[in-house]
Parts: structure tokens; sequence; C-alpha cells
């Protein structure tokens, strides 16, 4: 569960994210958004413990992200838009390594798993720049399954890639809340949000302007789809 | 030329020039440069224009006014290996990207285009020519400055032009049929005739000392190589290469001038032989612009591996456990990255001859210049890991931040991340170093003409500064990783390469706080150090003492340099991406 009380974040005087509160349960997927400069980023690295928060609670399947960082982080994982991989470390190797850091036990079958979960049994012992960038998205997909998180923050995940890889990657994400996680995702891709989402949280200049389930969020603006909704929400920011 | 193609070359020097002179408002580049300038100054200008030459840096061999003839020479050999024998077919000419863009699909010949190319390349070597006069004028030039700036330029760029035009020849030959291999076969077999004819020519000539220890033989020998310079086709294949090299060695103003227009009729003549040469370099000058964007974009993120794509998977050093100590994946890691089990066995066996040719050395006691040559190699290894190992460390975290949104999610608190980052160049480091220390100390044990205690000293040493070593490394690297973590803007990866005084004063700040660091550090550690040594002189025996102050001196400086992990953790904890 994600349970978040007036977070804000500043750079200097400028406030990215205002006092913004929400919750996700298990099995829901949240989508985040909001025009460019919306916060999204800053709120996605502030819950995933990359950056410190200037103001308010965070917790993490029950841990203050604050108090408790390395409980609250063995239970999250992050994909950040671009898959950023070790150069000399194979697929299997990423793997291993990022085993040892969460401690996983059995490595080895969850490797095997996810390998053949993600369809890169054949590419195990790939180097990352031997990969395209969807199966470098693989890589860091099963990098952050491995540990079975109960928490997970996607931050734009279907960035280049193509049609095969983006219908993969939601049955993933989507597959991921059936089993129980729970789920952020920030993406301007509406229509990614509408399939896969449960909840919609969208964001202005750092404040919170709707919040909701999908159908509530729509039901409150007179049926209306989300991209009509957010037009209306943040129109006059989308263009900045 | 083209008029536009002036004022992109002009344009481009002025706002770099601009653009260097506007960082200066940030401090960073502002102290830097006052540095850098300092160090300059200090180094190289104030005897630049003093006019005095210092007493003993004369020539070690009385070679007089060969000279030229051997600068002819070594100009030669570059221009044949690197020209003629080592060099490809293809006609490439370095482009960027913007260039092929814009120029390229613009109504320009290619002869415009080759001399864009050498306008734009003599800036370059306008400053090498201006690098290599202050380093060859470090003793004192004076008013021969100007002399050797003009000569580096004459001979830097007619060395660049027949580069280029002998590329050029080389694809025209390949075109006709030669290819590679038969025009390297056809060149070699010419060198070796030429050889051949100079060696019958002067075969009654006496054959060259086997060394060349004192003066007497050191002048036979030079009177031999003056006689094989001069011999048969000799000088008349060294003439152009002499003519080049000429104005370098004048001594005043009147010999320069003298030497000057032969010289420069042969810059002319390249050129005329270069831009005159009808050739398609496009489609390999596009391939090689795109290497060298790649090579560049992976530099500035801090990968300073010369191609960006890894040739083939490495296997690890040794298997890593799914559970334990975390810092230990970093190690794993990085032995990973610098080669894993194969970089492991070539260390392994490169050791294994050093150390054999260091237990050896006694057995040579005929030759004892073998046991001053490995003990030379063995300090040389050493010296430059304890200088290098600190950047080494400091490096990987610096490129490890490019992945600080990995990092910070990793459920590990920071200074085992820091640790484990620093562990694989310490552990790396030291065994080199370890071992090169053991070779230096076996050989120079070796050496007859030491004094006798000095025979016992080596080993001891060996053992006190192995002590120490694991500990002054992590030590050294502190400074340059806090200086990452807590100046994130000041020191990007990228920055790795932007050159120039300001770059050079920013690493002088580093070095200098790296330091006193490790001063401030060896303080305690020799302090207690010493009061352990002075203890075990009065209570034990003699040889015990440094021993004992030794261990006691390392386990100081290893608490100290933990608690600069813990600092450093605390620091990575703290660390917020988004300010950097």
């Amino acid at each position: 569960m994600i349970e978040v009380t007036a977070l804000t974040k500043l750079y200097g005087d400028f406030a990215a994210v205002s006092d913004l509160s929400f919750t996700v349960h298990p099995g829901e997927i949240m989508g985040l958004v909001g025009p460019n400069g919306a916060g999204k980023t800053s709120t996605l690295r502030c819950l995933a413990g990359i950056i410190p928060p200037t103001g308010g609670a965070i917790r993490i399947a029950g841990c203050d992200i604050a108090a408790d960082p390395i409980a609250a982080k063995r239970a999250l994982a992050f994909f950040s838009d671009e898959p950023r991989l070790f150069d000399y470390l194979t697929v299997r190797q990423h793997l291993e390594f990022i085993g040892r850091l969460y401690q996983v036990a059995d490595v080895g079958e969850r490797t095997l798993q996810l390998l053949d979960e993600l369809e890169m049994t054949e590419r195990a012992n790939r180097l990352p720049g031997e990969l395209s960038r969807g199966m470098k998205q693989k890589v860091a997909l099963a990098c952050g399954f491995l540990h079975s998180p109960k928490v997970m923050f996607f931050d734009e995940p279907l960035t280049g890639l193509d049609p095969l890889a983006i219908r993969r990657t939601k049955d993933i994400i989507v597959r991921r809340a059936q089993e129980g996680a729970a789920i952020i995702i920030s993406s301007h891709l509406l229509h990614l949000l509408e399939e896969v989402c449960s909840h919609v949280l969208i964001v202005k200049r750092g404040v919170k302007v709707a919040l909701g389930t999908l159908a509530e969020i729509r039901a409150q603006h007179g049926d209306a789809s989300l991209e009509e909704v957010i037009m209306r929400l943040v129109g006059e920011d989308a263009d900045r | 030329m083209s008029r536009a193609l002036f004022f992109l070359v002009s344009r481009s020097v002025a706002n770099a020039v601009l653009h260097r002179l506007r960082r200066l408002k940030q401090p960073k580049y502002l102290a830097g440069a006052v540095f850098g300038a300092l160090y300059f100054y200090f180094y190289f200008f104030q005897f630049l224009f003093r006019g005095t030459q210092s007493a003993g840096t004369g020539p070690v061999l009385p070679i007089g006014d060969l000279g030229v003839e051997i600068a002819a020479l070594i100009l030669f050999v570059v221009v044949l290996v690197f020209s003629w024998l080592w060099a490809g077919s293809r006609a490439a000419l370095h482009f960027t990207e913007a260039e092929i863009a814009w120029l390229f699909p613009a109504p320009l010949d290619r002869p415009t285009l080759i001399r864009f190319k050498l306008l734009k390349s003599q800036l370059g070597l306008l400053f090498l020519s201006c690098v290599m006069t202050l380093i060859s004028g470090r003793a004192a030039l004076g008013s021969l400055a100007l002399i050797h700036l003009v000569g580096w330029w004459i001979v830097f760029s007619t060395l660049q032009m027949h580069r280029l035009g002998a590329s050029f020849a080389r694809q025209r030959l390949l075109a006709r049929g030669l290819s590679d291999w038969k025009r390297r076969l056809a060149v070699l077999v010419g060198v070796l005739a030429l050889a051949a004819a100079v060696y019958f020519w002067k075969i009654s000539t006496p054959a060259p000392p086997h060394a060349i220890a004192d003066a007497a033989r050191a002048e036979d020998f030079v009177t031999w190589l003056r006689s094989f310079l001069h011999a048969g086709p000799a000088p008349w294949l060294l003439l152009p290469f002499r003519l080049l090299v000429q104005p370098w060695f004048a001594t005043d103003f009147s010999a320069f001038l003298a030497a000057l227009p032969a010289a420069l009729l042969l810059m002319t003549l390249h050129y005329i032989w270069v831009v005159r040469a009808h050739v398609s370099f496009e489609d390999a000058s596009v391939a090689l612009s795109q290497r060298r964007a790649a090579y560049l974009s992976a530099r500035r993120s801090g990968d300073l591996r010369v191609t960006q794509a890894p040739r083939a998977a490495n296997v690890p050093a040794f298997r890593l456990r799914a559970t334990g100590f975390e810092p230990v994946a970093f190690i794993w890691k990085h032995l990973l990255a610098i080669g894993g089990r194969r970089t492991l066995l070539y260390c392994i066996g490169g050791s294994a001859i050093l150390l054999a040719a260091a237990v050896a050395a006694p057995a040579f006691s005929q030759w004892p210049l073998f046991a001053v040559a490995v003990a030379t190699i063995a300090s040389a290894i050493f010296i430059w890991v304890t200088f290098t190992n600190a950047a080494v460390g400091a490096r990987a975290v610096r490129q490890d931040l490019m992945s600080i949104d990995s990092l910070k999610t990793f459920p590990i608190a920071g200074w085992k991340i820091i640790l484990g980052e620093l562990l694989g160049p310490v552990f790396t480091g030291t065994a080199l170093q370890i071992v090169s220390l053991a070779a230096a100390a076996a050989s120079v044990s070796s050496i007859a003409d030491l004094p006798p205690e000095f025979h016992r000293l080596p080993p001891m040493i060996f053992v006190c500064v192995a002590m120490l070593t694991p500990a002054i490394n992590l030590t050294l690297m502190i400074i340059p990783t806090a200086a990452t973590l807590l100046f994130p803007a000041w020191f990007k990866p990228g920055e790795a390469v932007s050159g120039g005084m300001e770059t050079m004063g920013l690493r002088i700040i580093m070095a200098l706080g790296q330091f006193l660091a490790l001063g401030l550090a060896l303080a305690p550690a020799a302090i207690l150090g010493g009061v352990a040594w002075m203890s075990a002189h009065l209570l034990a025996a003699t040889a015990w003492g440094p021993l004992a102050g030794t261990a006691i001196a390392a386990l100081t400086l290893a608490v100290e340099a933990g608690m600069g992990v813990v600092w450093l953790g605390r620091l990575f904890d703290r660390f917020d991406p988004s300010e950097s």
C-alpha cells in the first residue's frame, strides 16, 4: 500500500509538489497525469526515495520511507522512463547483481521464471549494447520484479516501445496488480491510463486537481473522456 | 574558400572563447582557471622567455649536429608506419555530425570541403604547437620560442596533410586492385630493399657497440650512427624530412629564415597534393563521424573506454552468492567491468612474470642492469597505480551516479553502496601495488652495488608499505568522492573531457585536497604508530619495532578511512539528484 500525506517538494522557492495526499491500495493501479512541469516525476522520485521530500509523510507497505528507508525500499520498485543498465553486465548478471542487493535467496529460480515470462531466455547472456530499446526495457522490468515488490512506480513505461512490447508491458503491469501490488503509473498516454488504471490523480503545478476512480472522475465531468477531463482541468497549462 | 565556411570557423572559435570566458562567472571555473594559470606560469612561462639555459640540461649523448638527421629519421618512420603501413584504405576526413548534416548536402565541391577541414584543423595544430613549444622550452628558450612554435606548426601541419594525402592515395590504389595487405607488403619490401642498400653501402662500417654505458662508447655509437645516416641513399631519402625539421633546429633568426622556404615549399606541395585529389571520402567520413559521436557521447556520460559497445560479455571473477554482505556485489560488478576473469588472469600472469623476473635477478649478476630494470618497472607500476587509483574509485561513483534513480531505490544503507563502489578499485589497486612492491623489493635486494644494510631494508619496507597501502588507497578516494557528492554540479562526468586551463586547475585543487586529507589522516596514524614503534623498540626485539608501529598506523588509518566512508554514506543518503 502507498500512503502519501501532505507531500511537498520545493526547489528553492519553487514548489514542484504541494500538499499532495492520496492512498493506493494493493491491487490498485493509479495513473498520475498532468502537463509537463506538473510535478509528476518529482512526486514519483520522492515516493521511491530517490529525492527527499521537503515536507509530508510517505509510507510504503507500512514503512515510513523517511524513518526506515531500507525497509520501505525493500518493498518497492521504480522503473524510470529510460532503462539505465550497466554496460558490462549481461542480462543474467544484472539479475544476479540486483538479487544480491535485495538479498533474494532464490535468485536463480526467479531469474529463470522472469527470463521466461519476458521471453528473454535466449538473450540472457547478452550485454546491453547488443539489445534493442524494448529488450533493455524488459531487462529493467525483470530487475524490478526480481524481489517481488509490493509497490511499483512506473515513469512513462511505454516510451520508445514497439506496439508488441507496449501490449506485453501493459499486460505485465495489470498482472502484477492482480497479484496484489499497489502501482502508480505516470504517463502522457491517456489511452494507456484508461486501459489499465483503476484510479487517476490529476496534478497541475504540483497541486492535486482531481483524484478518484476513472468512473468517478468521468462522472464528475458529465461522462467526458479522460482526455476531455484533463483538457478542462489543466488545459491552460498544456502548452506551457 | 567559401566565405560562409570561413564565417563558420571564425564564429565558432570566437563563440567558444566567449563561452569559456563567460563561464568564469561560475566559482568552480574561476577557481580552476586561477589555479591552472598559476600552474602554467610557474611550470612553463616563467622559464620560457628567461633566456638562460639551465645547467645539466644538455643532451646525454654528444649528438652535435646529428639532431636534424635523427629527427628526420623519426619523421620518416612515423610517416612510413602511420600513413603507409598501419593505416587502412578508406579515405576519411573527421567531420562532426552537424558538419555532415549541413555541409555535405550543401552546394560545395570536394576541394572546398577539404580546404575547410584543413583550415579548421589549423587551430588544433597551433594549440598543439604551443603546448609542444612550452614543453620543449621548459629549460628556457628565450628568443627561440617563436622559432620552435613555427617549427612545430610546420611539422604537424605537413604531417597532417601527408596523412590525408596518403589516405587518398591508398584509396586510389585499392580502387586499382591493390589490397591493403599487398600494399603493406610492397611498402615493407621497399623499405627492406632501401635498408639493405644502406647496409651494403656501409658494409665496412664497424658494428655498433653493445652498450653505451660510458662516454667513449657513446661517442663511438654517435660516430657509427652518423656514418650510417650519411651512407648511400640515406641522405637523399631523408632529405625532405630534414628540410621539414630544419627550421625547428635553427639557432637564430637568420638560420631560421634560411631554412623556412624549403619547408614551406614542402608544405605547399602537400597542400596541392591533398586539395587536387579527386577521391570520394564522403561514405567513410559519415561512418567515422558516427563512431566519433558515439565515442564522445560515451565520454560525456562518464564512460572513458574507447568504444561504446563492449566486444563480448565478461566472465565474472567469482561467483556472487544471492545473500550476504551487499558491498561484495559492487566489487563483483567492478571486476566484471574491468574485464572479469580474463583481466584477472592477465594480471595474475603479468604479476607472475614480474615476480619471477625479480626473484631471478640474482642469477643475472653479470648483467646488473637487469635488476635495475625490473626494479624500475615495478616501481613505475606502483607509483602509477598509487596516483591513478583514487581517480578510478571516484569515477566509479560518479559514473554510477548517472543511474542514481536505481541506486537510490536499493534497500541498502548509503555507506554500503559507497564502500562497495570504492572497495573494487581499492582491491584491484592494492593487489597491483603489493605485487609491484614485492618485485621492486626483491630486485633491489639483488643489486650488488648497494650497501649491505640496504639489502635488509627493502623486505622490511615492502611489508610496512603493503600494510599501509589499502587504507591509504581508501583515504585517497574520500576527497574526490566527497567532492562529487557535495558539489555534483562541479564534478559532472561529461566535464571530465572538456579540457582547458580551468579543468587542469580543478584537477590541481582536487589533488591538493586529496593530499591534504591524506596528510591529516596520516598525522594521528603516525603519532600512534610512532608510539607503538618506540614501545616495541624498548620492550622487544628491534626488528619488530617498525612492523608493530606500521600495524598500529595502518589500523588507525583504516579506522579513519572507515569513518570517511560512513560520512560519504550520509552524504549519499542526503544526495538530491535534482540539485545536480
